[in-house]
């Protein structure tokens, strides 16, 4: 866990701001799904340099924080969707 | 049965040491189901709005009650419902609509009071208070009393008069969404006193300036037009509340993924199984993320 401490650090920065920018588009609906977007794809890329780092990286790997992202994206989307 | 829970929920080995649920597979088939259901939901909410929709209940009456309220329990006399203040505040929804902005001004440059001098309330105070995308009208009153600007002009003791507009319709971000303007104000007496120039009235501070008088005041007996208050409201009852529906299914599905991804943490860091895919740690502090969005995610937002 040690040697990823730099990279978690780094992940609660990327989590911390892209909660507090998907709250700030409260209201206005398209904002905050660029928010929520903005968070995905900040996740997929940390992930992949991630591994990429550690020389663990597949298609597999790369498909899988996609597919990830994707179903945060996808849920959002989907609450926004049912509101006023 | 528990060894088919157990291959949908737990690494091992007939799953290749990665519960099945969190497989990429099955998440991109919840992905599609989701993308799938919200096309269906927004077509829904169009053409079947009594069946499937959001539940609205917000109304002139529960409005002016509410804020009268708050007015009470502050010590200050009861606002009256004033027909022109009601006029100001339609023109100004359907101007936000026609124009497609979110704002106390309008992107000409034309002011709230603007509104409500066209609607011939000859003002000493007046103030707006706007806010969309509340289902109820106790939802829009206190979120207003929590934004100190808000609260400063509801209860403020320079007013006498208000006057709303509940409208539907379209803003930047959102293709429909339930607006509420809210219009204050208090008469200038001309009968009693010298006739003011309009004073800058407050948007949402509720910072007026005292009214100058004029050197020489021209005082006018003519009775204003009074104009009956419309009792406007938007309500909707469908069959089936789209926002609950929504709200509670996606909780239910991030708690399920969260579980099973935290499962997976616990089991493979156990066992120290050592296995060529992405980190499931990652995975639940992202969801865990999106978790703190979808409960805090709220619809309404006061302007």
């Amino acid at each position: 866990m040690k040697k990823h401490l730099g990279y978690y650090i780094s992940f609660f920065i990327i989590l911390a701001g892209g909660v507090y920018l998907s709250l700030q588009g409260n209201g206005d609906k398209s904002l905050t799904l660029r928010f929520v977007g903005l968070f995905a794809f900040a996740y997929v890329v940390w992930g992949l340099l991630h591994h990429l780092v550690h020389h663990s990286m597949t298609v597999r790997i790369v498909i899988e924080y996609i597919v990830v992202a994707l179903l945060g994206v996808a849920v959002i989307v989907f609450i926004l969707n049912g509101g006023v | 049965m528990l060894k088919t829970l157990a291959h949908f929920f737990l690494p091992r080995h007939s799953n290749n040491q990665r519960a099945r649920a969190i497989h990429s597979q099955i998440i991109f088939l919840v992905v599609l189901l989701l993308f799938g259901s919200s096309f269906l939901i927004s077509t829904s909410k169009k053409n079947l709005s009594g069946v499937l929709g959001v539940s609205v209940n917000v109304s002139t009456s529960d409005l002016l009650n509410l804020t009268n309220q708050k007015r009470a329990e502050a010590g200050l006399s009861p606002l009256q419902l004033d027909g022109q203040l009601s006029q100001a505040a339609e023109a100004k929804a359907q101007n936000m609509f026609a124009k497609g902005y979110w704002a106390h001004f309008a992107p000409d440059g034309t002011s709230p009071w603007d509104f409500i001098k066209g609607a011939g309330y000859p003002y000493v105070y007046a103030g707006e208070n706007l806010a969309r995308g509340f289902s109820s009208s106790g939802d829009v009153v206190n979120a207003w009393m929590a934004s100190p600007d808000h609260r400063a002009n509801m209860l403020s003791a320079h007013y006498s008069d208000v006057g709303f507009a509940i409208e539907q319709g379209p803003l930047p971000g959102d293709a429909s969404t339930v607006l509420v303007v809210e219009m204050f104000g208090s008469k200038y007496l001309a009968a009693q006193q010298p006739q003011a120039p309009p004073v800058v009235a407050s948007v949402e501070t509720g910072n007026t300036q005292q009214p100058t008088p004029t050197v020489a005041p021209q005082i006018t007996n003519a009775p204003t037009p009074t104009t009956v208050p419309v009792l406007a409201a938007v309500k909707k009852q469908p069959l089936l509340d789209s926002a609950f529906i929504t709200k509670a299914t996606s909780l239910f599905l991030l708690s399920l993924f969260l579980l099973i991804f935290g499962l997976d943490v616990v089991v493979t860091e156990s066992r120290q199984t050592v296995r060529l895919a992405g980190h499931s740690f990652d995975h639940l502090l992202f969801l865990l993320g999106i978790l703190a969005i979808a409960i805090s995610i709220g619809f309404g937002v006061v302007g």
